[in-house]
């Protein structure tokens, strides 16, 4: 149960960071202060979220994990919002990189 | 100088950058695990000190190295040198599904920054300085 909550923070760290790398594109070089500010709240929280999930889950996965929603999630937001290609060998390396999260999920300890 | 050598220099200089900016997210991630949720203050002062150390060196080697490259180095370089980290200093078990699934992660998020068609976007984001012929 308790792991169950520290993936579900896991997760949602991700999804903070994906709103952030969203602000910082949108920000436009860090010169649009309401993107900045969005960014610098949605990394704080990022972070947060993180080191509670790593109350539990090793941090070698954690950091992966991280990585890997930030990447899938700033992908799939640059191909459905600002028109990024949706090539088939992007498709494959947005799966491959959730099959790795649901892996290290599965193998958790 | 000449100004092919000044541009192999910064180059040269824009790599240790990179690296050491991946040593840095290494450094935050291993560091985030005695911060307690944040509750403990040396640890996160230092989370935060190594978080700031690492993005204005990856933005310092931005000017030279393309932003695709640059990123999947980095983060490449960051997660797998967490997941050593981890199991050295911190005793994490290095099982055959853990690792595994950590090449599969790390293989998609180098795939997806190495094979990066750039498009208009991202290149507002990361200006590249013309090197002259």
């Amino acid at each position: 149960m308790i792991d169950s909550l520290a993936w579900i923070a896991l997760s949602g760290a991700g999804c903070c960071e994906v709103l952030a790398a969203t602000c910082i594109l949108l920000s436009e070089g860090m010169r649009r202060t309401r993107w900045l500010v969005g960014f610098v709240v949605a990394m704080t929280g990022s972070l947060f979220l993180l080191s509670v999930a790593v109350r539990t889950i090793p941090i070698g996965s954690a950091y992966a994990v991280w990585t890997g929603i930030g990447a899938v999630g700033t992908t799939a937001v640059g191909m459905i919002a600002f028109n990024e290609s949706r090539a088939p060998r992007r498709i494959a390396c947005l799966l491959l990189i959730l099959a790795g999260v649901v892996g290290l999920r599965l193998s958790a300890v | 100088m000449a100004k092919s050598s000044d541009q192999r220099d910064n180059r040269a200089v824009a790599w240790i950058q990179l690296v050491l900016a991946a040593l840095f997210e290494v450094a935050w991630a291993i560091g985030i695990s005695f911060t307690e949720g944040f509750t403990r203050a040396w640890p996160s002062l230092g989370v935060v000190v190594a978080t700031i150390a690492s993005f204005a060196l990856l933005a310092r080697a931005l000017k030279s190295i393309p932003l695709g490259t640059a990123y999947a180095v980095w983060s490449g370089l960051g997660a797998a040198g967490t997941a050593v980290c981890g199991a050295i200093l911190l005793g994490e078990p290095l099982t055959v599904g853990r690792v595994a699934s950590l090449c599969a992660i790390i293989g998609g998020v180098l795939g997806l920054r190495l094979l990066h068609e750039p498009s208009a976007a991202t290149q507002s984001v990361a200006p590249i300085k013309k090197v002259g012929a």
